[in-house]
């Protein structure tokens, strides 16, 4: 039983560190660019006008 | 002080995430441009408030779907889930200016009595975020093009509410420039801002409850999160207090790790044999098996 818990402690670390290593590589990938380049002008849609 | 902790920290956070206050000052530079608006703020906060440092994770999320060359939105899908493995709903009961303010205009005392939908209608209604989260952020402006072939941002553009409020609002105050321009798309979005925040007075957290894909997102994660909320059934009377509490109608004695749970502790507070805490996954288990 305790196995099982501990199991699942581990699949949940191993899936945050897959996380973090997926938005490091989108990140390298330009992808946070792309991010700031939305969120540094104003957001028409989000105002309503566009 | 305790009492008021979850507040204190909601308000706090929303402060720090908006503060960039020269966005604020008319004539002042519009928007904070700066290196922290290439990461996203766990909660829903509009990136087109005046004082907002960081991005939007929704919005970020249709900005990468909406490209002309299409790709996984690894970097944002990546920081989202990791928040959600960690912490699940947490965001929402603790890190959303938006919830605060929902729960706020909650906290108005009306002569009326506060609205108790029927099960038979929350329940269907509570599946339409996981809807919105599905169609309008990521469906729509993954498939969908215009004929110069730019992407839209669906929710963006036609449901959200926090950004009518913190981007609308303060932007077409503070610019003239954007008032002719508005249209019927404005009035549409502020008719749904005020349903949203008339309903709040009645309703706890309805745009929480039935509309947020960020909520809808994150409970994915509510069963596998790192933290959790822990029942020790050594403790437990089955006074059923902790479910009466909780305004997200959770039980929390039955299913502490719900979807619909933001994890804002309040079942903890009434628990009077403080059979409820939060915990780390694994030990609460151990503690069981003790």
């Amino acid at each position: 039983m305790k196995d099982i818990h501990s199991r699942s402690v581990f699949l949940t670390l191993l899936l945050i560190l897959a996380a973090v290593c997926m938005s490091v590589l989108g990140a390298a990938a330009g992808e946070a660019e792309s991010v700031f380049g939305k969120a540094a002008v104003i957001c028409m849609e989000c105002i309503g006008i566009g | 002080m305790a009492k008021h902790l979850r507040k204190i920290i909601q308000t706090g956070w929303g402060l720090l995430t908006n503060a960039y206050v020269k966005g604020f000052l008319p004539g002042g530079q519009t928007l904070y441009t700066g290196p922290l608006k290439h990461f996203c703020v766990p909660g829903m906060n509009c990136y087109s408030c005046p004082g907002a440092l960081g991005a939007c994770p929704v919005g970020a999320l249709q900005a990468v779907l909406n490209e002309r060359h299409r790709r996984f939105p690894a970097y944002v899908f990546g920081c989202l889930a990791a928040v959600g493995l960690f912490v699940g709903r947490f965001i929402c009961g603790w890190l959303c200016l938006f919830g605060l303010l929902q729960e706020l205009l909650y906290m108005i005392p009306v002569p009326i009595p506060k609205l108790d939908i029927p099960d038979k209608i929350d329940r269907p209604l509570r599946r339409l975020k996981y809807l919105v989260l599905s169609v309008l952020v990521i469906g729509l402006p993954l498939l969908y093009r215009t004929k110069y072939g730019a992407g839209v941002p669906f929710f963006c553009k036609y449901l959200c509410p926090v950004g009518t409020l913190q981007g609308g609002v303060f932007q077409v105050l503070l610019n003239d420039t954007l008032r002719p321009a508005l249209g019927w798309l404005f009035r549409w979005k502020m008719l749904l801002l005020a349903l949203c925040l008339l309903s709040s007075v009645l309703i706890y957290r309805p745009f929480c409850k039935y509309i947020c894909p960020l909520g809808a997102f994150y409970s994915l994660f509510q069963r596998i999160s790192l933290i959790r909320i822990r029942l020790d059934n050594n403790k437990c009377v089955d006074c059923g207090i902790c479910q009466r509490v909780c305004e997200m109608k959770v039980d929390p004695h039955k299913d502490p790790d719900s979807a619909e749970c933001i994890r804002c502790g309040e079942c903890m507070k009434a628990c009077p044999m403080h059979a409820l805490s939060f915990s780390i996954i694994g030990k609460h288990k151990r503690q069981s098996e003790d």
